[in-house]
């Protein structure tokens, strides 16, 4: 009990710190990028499409495929490193709190502002959709919904990667994470399911229930409709991304110069 | 009462020792922690504070070892020497975190953290971002969180670092306040002076290894059987020396091959040279330009213990 409270104090700490930096605020500008071309299909210049048809399209090409990496490695590099590399790390393990609370609660408060952002800029692209032309608004209500669930669950995944990445090669982390990004998109065109399963952004796009748009050319054939089954990996991989990060602060030592050493 | 226990601790990074076989039981009160840069002592205090295992020997703490005793830490405060702080809250909510990661309810973190606030003279800086501080509030501040929860043992890394005098003399009398409660403190210090202000308890730690234990008056007697290196600029050098291998406290002076007019004295009593200095200069007419205390800091004592 008192290890659920610490982490859910420790949490809504690290969400609201995070709130408070301007590179929250440039990611949600960022986020909110697509609705100016539904502006642009208001006014009438050129967009052949409709609303839904934009936001469908915003799902596959933007969100899954570029916001959602973008956001997991802006805010997911940092849960960790950041704290060491400005040795602000200190507060928190001095506090009478385990480590493996500590890693958890920084990245539960870190997804928390990501999936934050993520959502609340998906549900201001769909609702400038439908004031404009949605047609059957009900039944678009539950790809909606599914969207938010898979975006946020592929969020998880991309950011247990990413702050891995961060916790274990911190001045390469960057590059480490534009190669994963990379690799992760080529293990979604290869059409081999056995490849495919490995792509966070692959599983993203078969768990719409409404068959997306290919935001770029695949021989893979992506089916709609295993959200389920996707969350639970999307799960998975932010579990045992938490349990990395405890493991690694469970040893952590801070040394003189600030920096610090493993084991 | 021992509160914490160092038995046979050493440090090693890498190949590099940093501490070696040290051993030490601090009890209720304050002890100075003072070495010159590199001594060893921000190992050693981390290594009480758990932010550090040692490579051999142990550490505790209230008769507990740090690990796999996360629990520990509510009875523990540490300051830490570098200048890290949540910048994106203000003063106030920086100090509320603290507390509730130590358990508390928000109402209760509050009201402590309106008696720190006053305190440590920050009420007017409350409201204002921790990254808009000035350094002296920053470390205030710093050394604020690390008792807030009321520790038993509180550990202090350079406190008195970017402190002007007002703020010092407040810090230290609160530390001195914390120290007569029973707590145990411990602070590392570079600076004699620093530590002067708040305890005569000291240990000195050089080289990885205790020096030397006792009050500051016994420290400072080390200081003073230790020459003192002055360095003059003179009209008149060669003068001005004879003169002073007349006095008894002189026990060497060396005169400059490049500089004409600059000698280096050696003296075993500061007090008395100070003393001298003036009649001789008057005695013999001769006209100064500059005085240097070369190592009237710290350094030269350490340097003076280990050799």
């Amino acid at each position: 009990m008192t290890h659920l409270k610490m982490l859910w104090t420790l949490s809504i700490i690290t969400a609201q710190r995070m709130l408070r930096r301007k590179s929250t605020i440039v990611l949600t500008i960022v986020g909110l990028l697509p609705s100016i071309q539904v502006f642009l299909w208001v006014v009438g210049l050129h967009i052949n499409m409709t609303p839904y048809g934009l936001f469908l399209q915003f799902l596959s090409s933007y969100y899954a495929s570029l916001f959602v990496p973008l956001v997991a490695i802006f805010l997911g590099l940092g849960v960790i490193n950041d704290e060491v590399e400005t040795r602000n790390i200190t507060y928190t393990l001095t506090r009478p709190i385990h480590p493996a609370v500590v890693a958890a609660g920084r990245f539960l408060g870190h997804y928390i502002v990501a999936a934050g952002v993520v959502i609340v800029c998906t549900i201001f692209v769909y609702l400038e959709g439908m004031i404009f032309q949605f047609g059957d608004l009900f039944a678009k209500i539950p790809v909606l919904i599914g969207a938010c669930l898979f975006l946020s669950g592929g969020l998880l995944a991309c950011m247990g990667v990413v702050s891995c990445l961060g916790t274990t090669w911190r001045r390469f982390a960057i590059l480490g994470s534009v190669v994963w990004l990379i690799f992760d998109n080529v293990f979604a065109l290869i059409p081999f399911d056995k490849v495919n399963a490995l792509s966070i952004k692959y599983r993203m796009l078969a768990s719409s229930f409404d068959s997306l748009p290919q935001a770029i050319f695949t021989l893979a054939p992506i089916e709609p409709g295993s959200l389920m089954m996707n969350m639970l990996v999307f799960l998975l991989i932010g579990a045992l991304a938490i349990t990395y990060m405890a493991w690694y602060l469970i040893q952590f030592e801070i040394v003189l110069s600030g920096s610090d050493a493993s084991g | 009462m021992t509160m914490i226990d160092v038995q046979n601790v050493s440090k090693w990074y890498g190949e590099v020792s940093a501490l070696n076989d040290v051993s030490l039981e601090v009890g209720p009160g304050i002890l100075g922690l003072l070495g010159p840069n590199g001594a060893g002592k921000s190992t050693l205090l981390k290594l009480m504070a758990g932010q550090l295992r040692p490579s051999l020997g142990s550490v505790s703490v209230l008769g507990r070892e740090y690990i796999g005793d996360h629990r520990l830490y509510s009875s523990i405060g540490l300051c830490p020497e570098q200048d890290a702080l949540w910048d994106e809250f203000n003063g106030r909510q920086f100090l509320t975190c603290m507390l509730r990661l130590h358990g508390w309810e928000t109402r209760d973190a509050q009201r402590r953290c309106d008696e720190l606030l006053s305190m440590f003279d920050l009420v007017g800086a409350q409201n204002k971002r921790v990254g808009g501080y000035s350094k002296g509030m920053r470390q205030k501040l710093r050394i604020a969180q690390s008792f807030a929860h009321n520790p038993k043992v509180l550990f202090l890394d350079e406190p008195m670092s970017g402190l002007d005098a007002s703020s010092r003399s407040l810090v230290a009398d609160i530390i001195r306040d914390l120290g007569s409660q029973g707590v145990s403190i411990v602070v590392s210090s570079h600076i004699l002076h620093e530590v002067e202000m708040l305890t005569k308890e000291m240990v000195v730690i050089n080289q990885g290894q205790l020096r030397a234990r006792g009050n500051v008056y016994e420290i400072r007697e080390l200081l003073h059987d230790h020459p003192l290196q002055l360095e003059m600029t003179v009209s008149d050098p060669r003068q001005l020396s004879k003169a002073l291998l007349d006095c008894e406290h002189v026990v060497r002076i060396e005169l400059s091959d490049d500089q004409k007019d600059r000698l280096t004295v050696f003296t075993r009593r500061q007090n008395q040279f100070f003393e001298d200095l003036p009649r001789i200069l008057k005695q013999q007419d001769i006209e100064i330009e500059r005085l240097h205390a070369e190592d009237e800091d710290m350094e030269a004592v350490f340097k003076y213990l280990v050799h």
